[in-house]
């Protein structure tokens, strides 16, 4: 495993290394990124069946895996988006950040220790910083900056928890602290407090009700290609995988979720989360923005499910948190091409932009309705299983606010596509055309993800999901 | 199936007039008397054969059956005089079988599906002439028709089956539905609003043919069907239930006819009096015995003496040019047969005695009288209305004059063989119930009420009493009235709906709006206020948790 | 001889493919709304198909293995492919009208490709025995009616779209949550494996819950007067003949292999007659032609209601019956409401008036399938009411039977109305005949149906035969 871990976080580096001394090269260091990301993804693919088995604690190998897997495809689809929509000369330095960004992410997930995990969350933290700023908007580096506090303060609570674990474990390990578990399983309070304080500080990093207040400015001052990765898959990465294993392991402390007042505390703030998210994006004016409050909403589900941590509502975070990120980068591809082919994402300013750019507003649609959770595409199975999952351990009423919360969902969107494209081409757009394609393939294929995992579920459930149950149970 | 096969000729014929109707008007005609005739033949063919075809039609339903297709016959050959429209022949054909085929089946649904059936002949019959008319005619007979269907399902509901079975216990409101629907087919109160306005512009034919002739039978078959089958045992408020209802029905026709403007109008509150007359004679006779098997004969009696009325009344107007008092004058001077005819008609609808052999008719008033006194003023008050109005008619016509008649031709041909059968009844024939056209003839009967009677009318017409005006300005339709009532409730009922459709607009959105304004509030752009934000998270997070820790 | 399998797996991808087939022939030059057609006839010939097998007593269907339960499970039987027979003969009709209402636009090729996509949803409902895959289908039919009823782009249009979308969402939700709720508490959540179980009254609430709103009961049905802004075609689809009986069909189906709760059933068919009452009422004071027509589909929709709550052989076998009466006649009065709408340009019957002379095939199917809806016969609206009001006697109590009662006479008075003031009565302009009555596919279909809605009530025993069959009981 060390191996080819090696591999996804080495190679990017070294690749960015080669990329920074490019730097005012405009192809080269896209092609090299381009490639580099392509044969991660590819990889990653073929080695996923050979890394299971070899777990600290349960299902943590099969976790890593798969978001290797998801961290690389969303990547190579933003640097192949970048390499056509990013309009900088600093080429080499724009390419250089994304794979330093990839290879810090790859990090996070594979690391067998906390304090690596905080190394590279670091690392993956001050590229964000760099890469949300990086054409020196006024706005941008505000927006930078707000993520920056915020994230200060989370990354002080988590070195505050991480040496609090030292000092009571003996090391940050998973080795080690799983060990501690078994030796403490009559009082397992001190570790509870532990890793309530971690939770914090990674329900900060995700951007989680109340902690939330960076990601609108972030969202939306950013460019597309970086806001499709912050929001496809930093914010998971550092976010909300992290809080996955600490709500694994705080499962494994308490014998399940009914012992279990952080988790339960965590479940409380992924509701409000959601219903947050969807309230607050009704009224927004501005495309990135209410898809920023959309993500807040979709990453309640994802931590709703994972405090819960059941099998059940453990793969339901899972490809919660694969959909989000095929349907979320894919929103904000389109975004980016709208602001490309018309000048702005402001709702109200168009009307009717299906007619003139109707792919984008295609794989858009369905983007939204997946989000939605509306059949057949992916995000309805993952809605589903976190339902289901939350309904199975007694939470009926948490069950039904996180299913009506789809209504609410749904009504933005709706919103968004009577402004945007769902109406009568307006006059301002009568020169508008399809950016190419360029813009068009990532989403495509994230379109086509999208629909094929919603049409036949099993595919991705069988291959990914089910080996991380089976081990979880 | 095979018991349908009278109705079926007649059936096809109108499919046959509705396809060549435009091409060859005469065709039409042709088969309107093809067809009824076909229905008639058919009848007796099946009665013939009724011991070997399954589900036979008993004789009591073959005799109206048989009617039926008799004054389909006479209202073809009539309008052939005067109808040229191919709808109209078409009509005949298609109420013929529909009104042969609801007596002659076997089972309620089917009955059902053939007296719905009718419904759509009387518009097609009426509208050429008034649309208004026709739509009114059309609703108040469908809610009639709604009324039987609801007595029907309640009867399946409490015996199982939708043959002729009958319903032992008490079940009163499947009797009263199926009952008023079967009145109101005929005409009784309220359902009688359309009939009047419907004999101001339709033809004499359809008058004829429908709502004296097919409307009666019909009403006449259920009723028995009623009585005899299906409720054996009627329940304890039948018989009160019909009587109300005939007595307020002989009570409102009984008025209105008195002031009558012409023939057709006296003719059509005719109508209405008699269903209302049978039904308290009825309901009279419950009270008092139970055999009820007279229905039968004084039902047909009933009926012939009404087409009969309406073919002389029509006749006349062919004759004279009209129909109102003034155009009569001196008829009978110029046509005896017809006054003749007219007046046998008259007294028999009045239920005079003397001339109206039958034991029956005046037996409604001692029936009545027997049950509760005061019910006996309801025949009376039919009687004396009656040889009023028609005593009106009748001494116009004995006025002296020196009008040049115009010849009524076939018409009034066809009024006499209309009066065959009223002769034969006055003669004393009667139908039983287990042989099809076997007379035997009755005594004669003469009653003390019924000189009575015709004392008092000649009192009255001689005191030419001035009854005319408050009753002409008594104009209570309850058609109207419904239709008034029904637009009231229906105002209401649709602010209800509009009011949930503007809640379900306006209230979530709204709700979730000002929720979204007030949160975004929160949200500034100030980063102070961010990090609040997150602090007092922090702080609720510890307190849950810690919460739980304890 | 056809494999029952094949044909039921067919039937219902078919559609789906012709969707995609509709755009490709667009792209490469054809016409998307002959392709749709042709996709429609031939599944209405394969739903013919299944018809004869499952009613000769083959049984089939199509399984696909799904993790936890969620199995697609299409299962051949009559109920379904009766329904199915019905649903898309009505589609095929409705595409030919719509070859001469949507000939030329920007959004032709989205919209036969939606109705293509929605037919092939209503097809995979009528056969799904899962709770999962009913939702999945229930839901893709409301994504199509979304897309369709939006068809004008209008800023109106689309917000009534809006609503549609996001009413029959919430009440679909509803469904899913039953669906979570049975599997929770049974273990399963195929019907076939539910047959008889008990499930808990909140589940059974829920399932009501949704087939109202979908189905358009009070006080869920006010987004059906409102989506009368869709091209005509799209209102008879959706909202006569096929996307509003999904509702009833779902209920009657769940509640044909688990029992009904009593209390339950007496509350539906009170709903359902206040609904009735209310929406009567409505069509009687509207002066929009689509309005009233579709405040006319929510109260017959609250006939089926009383039918399948009263049970039994009438109960069940009529509301069966009064959906398919109901979605040819309903759906041929919407088509002549095109029709009248593509002559006069408005919808406002104050401004029509003496339209027989100019319409008179249009007058003449006007009002053959206005008499079949009231009920009279000869046509098919008679038996289906006969037969709901037959087994609702037996249930049901009296102030039921009485509102119902009040809702026929109602239908009756303002289908009258509507029948007069547009055709007979004069109204304040003369138009004029001119030769051009409308586009000939539009009133071909309109006279079809007319002339079904009589064949149906003429030759009753057909439909009624199968549907004995169905319930395996008899007159």
């Amino acid at each position: 495993m060390l191996m080819s871990a090696a591999f996804f976080i080495v190679i990017p580096l070294a690749a960015a290394a080669v990329c920074a001394f490019f730097n005012k090269k405009q192809t080269a260091p896209a092609v090299l990124a381009n490639i580099v990301l392509a044969c991660g993804l590819l990889l990653s693919l073929t080695t996923f069946s050979d890394n299971l088995g070899q777990d600290w604690f349960y299902g943590q190998a099969v976790l890593s895996s798969f978001m290797t897997i998801i961290i690389y495809l969303v990547s190579s689809a933003v640097a192949f988006f970048a390499a056509f929509a990013a309009s900088t000369k600093r080429r080499g330095s724009y390419f250089a950040m994304l794979l330093v960004i990839t290879a810090g992410m790859a990090g996070v997930v594979n690391a067998a220790d906390f304090f690596t995990l905080y190394v590279y969350l670091e690392v993956v933290s001050v590229c964000s910083y760099a890469l949300i700023s990086f054409y020196n908007r006024p706005r941008s580096t505000e927006g930078a900056i707000r993520y920056f506090y915020l994230s200060s303060i989370a990354s002080a609570i988590l070195l505050f928890s991480i040496s609090l674990l030292m000092v009571y474990a003996g090391g940050t390990s998973y080795e080690v602290l799983t060990a501690k578990i078994l030796a403490t399983q009559g009082s397992p309070a001190p570790l509870n407090i532990i890793l309530g304080i971690m939770a914090l500080a990674f329900m900060i990093k995700a951007g989680l009700f109340p902690f939330h207040s960076w990601t609108p400015d972030a969202y939306e001052s950013a460019t597309s290609p970086v806001s499709a990765l912050l929001a496809g898959i930093v914010t998971k990465v550092v976010g909300t995988y992290a809080l996955m294993v600490v709500c694994m392991l705080l499962s494994i402390i308490n014998f399940g979720i009914a012992n279990n007042p952080v988790g339960r505390a965590v479940m409380w703030f992924g509701l409000a989360s959601i219903i947050f998210g969807a309230l607050n994006a009704q009224e927004q004016k501005d495309f990135k923005r209410m898809l920023a409050y959309s993500s807040i909403s979709q990453m309640g589900y994802i931590t709703i499910a994972a405090a819960l941590a059941t099998p059940l509502a453990m793969a339901g975070a899972l490809f919660h948190m694969f959909n989000h990120a095929t349907f979320k980068a894919l929103l904000f591809f389109a975004a980016g091409s709208v602001k490309r082919a018309t000048g702005s994402t402001e709702i109200d300013s168009m009307s009717g932009l299906q007619a003139k750019m109707p792919y984008t507003a295609g794989a858009a649609t369905v983007a939204m309705l997946s989000t939605a959770g509306v059949p057949p595409f992916s995000g309805f199975w993952s809605k589903l299983f976190i339902i289901a999952a939350l309904w199975q351990a007694g939470f009926y009423g948490m069950a039904a606010a996180a299913l009506f919360a789809s209504v609410l969902t749904l009504a933005y969107f709706l919103k968004l596509q009577r402004g945007m494209f769902f109406g009568k081409p307006s006059d301002n757009i009568k020169d508008v055309r399809e950016r190419g394609a360029g813009f068009l393939i990532p989403c495509f294929v994230f379109a086509f993800i999208i629909i094929a995992a919603g049409l036949y579920f099993p595919f991705i459930y069988d291959n990914f999901l089910s080996p991380f149950i089976r081990v979880l149970q | 199936m095979t018991i349908y096969f009278p109705a079926a000729f007649p059936l096809a014929c109108a499919l046959l007039a509705a396809a060549l109707g435009k091409f060859m008007p005469r065709a039409a005609k042709f088969l309107a008397f093809a067809g009824t005739s076909l229905a008639f033949i058919g009848l007796i063919t099946l009665n013939n054969f009724s011991n070997i075809i399954n589900n036979a039609p008993d004789t009591a339903a073959l005799t109206i059956a048989c009617f039926i297709a008799l004054y389909g016959i006479l209202a073809s050959l009539w309008a052939a005089q005067e109808e040229e429209s191919p709808l109209f022949y078409f009509n005949i054909l298609l109420s013929t079988a529909f009104a042969v085929g609801a007596v002659i089946t076997d089972n309620l649904l089917a009955m059902l599906f053939f007296w719905e059936g009718l419904l759509i002949t009387l518009y097609l019959f009426l509208m050429p002439y008034n649309k208004d008319t026709a739509l009114k005619a059309f609703l108040i007979n469908a809610a009639g028709d709604i009324v039987l269907l609801a007595g029907i399902c309640l009867f399946y509901a409490n015996s199982h089956s939708l043959l002729y079975v009958s319903l032992i216990g008490d079940n009163f409101w499947a009797f009263a539905l199926i009952f008023c629907g079967a009145a109101a087919k005929a005409g009784a109160f309220p359902f009688h609003s359309w009939i009047a306005p419907a004999a101001k512009d339709a033809p004499f034919a359809f008058l004829a043919m429908m709502p004296a002739a097919f409307e009666k039978l019909l009403a006449i078959f259920l009723l028995g069907r009623i009585f005899i089958v299906l409720f054996p045992v009627p329940p304890d408020m039948a018989r009160v239930f019909a009587c109300i209802i005939g007595a307020i029905t002989v009570i409102v026709s009984a008025a209105r006819m008195l002031v009558f403007k012409d023939l057709r109008g006296l003719l059509a509150w005719a109508v209405v009096m008699q269903i209302g007359l049978f039904i308290t004679a009825l309901g009279a006779r419950l009270i008092t015995e139970t055999d009820i098997s007279y229905i039968l004969n004084h039902g047909i009696f009933k009926a012939a003496l009404l087409a009969c009325a309406f073919f002389t009344a029509g006749a006349l107007n062919k004759a004279c040019g009209g129909n109102d008092i003034a155009a009569l004058r001196g008829a009978a001077k110029t046509d005896i047969l017809l006054f003749a005819a007219l007046l046998i008609c008259a007294l028999g609808l009045a239920g005079v005695s003397i001339v109206d052999i039958i034991f029956i008719p005046n037996a409604a008033l001692i029936d009545c009288y027997d049950a509760m006194p005061m019910l006996a003023a309801v025949p009376a008050a039919a009687a004396l209305s009656a040889l009023f109005a028609f005593g009106k008619v009748l001494l116009a016509m004995l006025h002296k004059t020196h009008k040049i008649a115009r010849p009524a031709g076939l018409q009034k041909a066809i009024a006499l063989a209309a009066f065959a059968p009223v002769l034969f009844f006055t003669f004393g024939l009667e139908f039983s119930a287990e042989h099809l056209f076997l007379p035997h003839f009755s005594g004669v009967h003469t009653g003390a009420v019924s000189v009575i009677c015709i004392v008092l009318l000649l009192a009255g017409l001689l005191l030419a009493a001035k009854v005319k005006q408050p009753v002409y300005e008594f104009k209570y339709d309850t058609y109207d009235r419904a239709k008034a009532a029904i637009s009231f409730c229906a105002d209401i009922l649709f602010m209800v709906d509009r009011v949930m459709d503007k809640l379900f607009d306006y209230l979530p959105s709204q709700v979730v709006k000002n929720l979204a304004r007030g949160l975004s509030q929160a949200h500034r752009g100030n980063t102070p206020q961010y990090i609040i934000w997150a602090v007092a998270g922090i702080a609720v997070f510890i307190i849950l948790a810690w919460g739980g820790l304890k | 001889m056809f494999d029952i399998n094949g044909i039921i797996l067919v039937s219902v991808l078919f559609p789906f493919v012709g969707s995609v087939l509709a755009v490709i022939a667009n792209r490469l030059g054809g016409d998307s709304g002959k392709t749709a057609l042709y996709c429609a006839g031939l599944t209405f010939i394969l739903s013919l198909l299944a018809l004869h097998y499952t009613s000769r007593g083959y049984a089939g269907g199509f399984i696909l293995s799904m993790p936890m339960g969620m199995d697609l499970r299409l299962v051949g039987d009559l109920m379904g492919a009766y329904m199915a027979c019905a649903s898309s003969f009505l589609s095929f009709i409705i595409m030919y009208y719509s070859q001469g209402y949507i000939t030329e636009g920007p959004y032709k090729t989205e919209f036969y490709a939606v109705a293509m996509l929605f037919l092939g949803a209503m097809t995979g409902l009528v056969y799904s025995v899962n709770l999962i895959w009913l939702f999945v289908f229930w839901e893709i039919t409301a994504v199509c009616s979304w897309r369709l009823v939006g068809y004008f782009r209008a800023p109106n249009d689309v917000l009534k779209a809006n609503k549609t979308f996001i009413i029959t969402v919430f009440g679909a939700l509803f469904l899913l949550l039953a669906a979570v709720a049975i599997a929770d508490d049974a273990g399963t959540l195929d019907l076939t494996q539910l047959r008889g179980a008990h499930i808990s009254l909140a589940a059974t609430a829920f399932i009501i819950l949704a087939a109202f709103s979908k189905s358009a009961v009070f006080p869920f049905s006010c987004w059906l007067p409102d989506a009368g802004v869709a091209p005509s075609p799209v209102t008879a689809l959706l909202h006569a003949a096929v996307l509003v009986k999904i509702g009833v069909f779902a209920f009657a189906r769940i509640f044909s292999y688990i029992p009904l709760d009593p209390d339950m059933a007496q509350l539906v068919m009170y709903v359902a007659g206040i609904s009735s009452l209310i929406a009567g009422a409505a069509a009687l004071k509207e002066t929009n032609i689509k309005r009233i027509i579709a405040y006319s589909t929510i109260s017959q929709l609250g006939f089926i209601f009383l039918g399948i709550a009263a049970g039994g052989f009438m109960g069940m076998g009529g509301a069966l019956l009064f959906m398919l009466m109901h979605g040819a006649a309903k759906g041929g009065l919407f088509l002549c409401a095109g029709i009248i709408e593509h002559k006069t340009h408005t919808k406002d019957i104050t401004q029509m008036g003496g339209l027989a002379k100019v319409l008179p095939v249009t007058a003449f199917a006007f009002a053959f399938c206005a008499l079949s809806v009231m009920g009279i016969p000869p046509f098919g609206g008679f038996f289906s009411k006969f037969m709901v009001f037959a087994g609702a006697a037996r249930t049901a109590p009296w102030p039921v039977m009485a509102i119902f009662a009040g809702a026929a006479a109602l239908t009756l008075a303002y289908l009258s109305r509507a029948f007069y003031i547009i055709f007979i009565a004069a109204g304040p302009k003369e138009y004029q005949k001119d030769g051009h009555e409308a586009p000939r596919q539009m009133l071909i279909s309109v006279v079809v149906l007319a002339v079904i809605s009589l064949l149906l009530g003429v030759f009753s025993y057909v439909p009624l035969g199968y549907i004995a069959e169905i319930f395996g009981g008899a007159l």
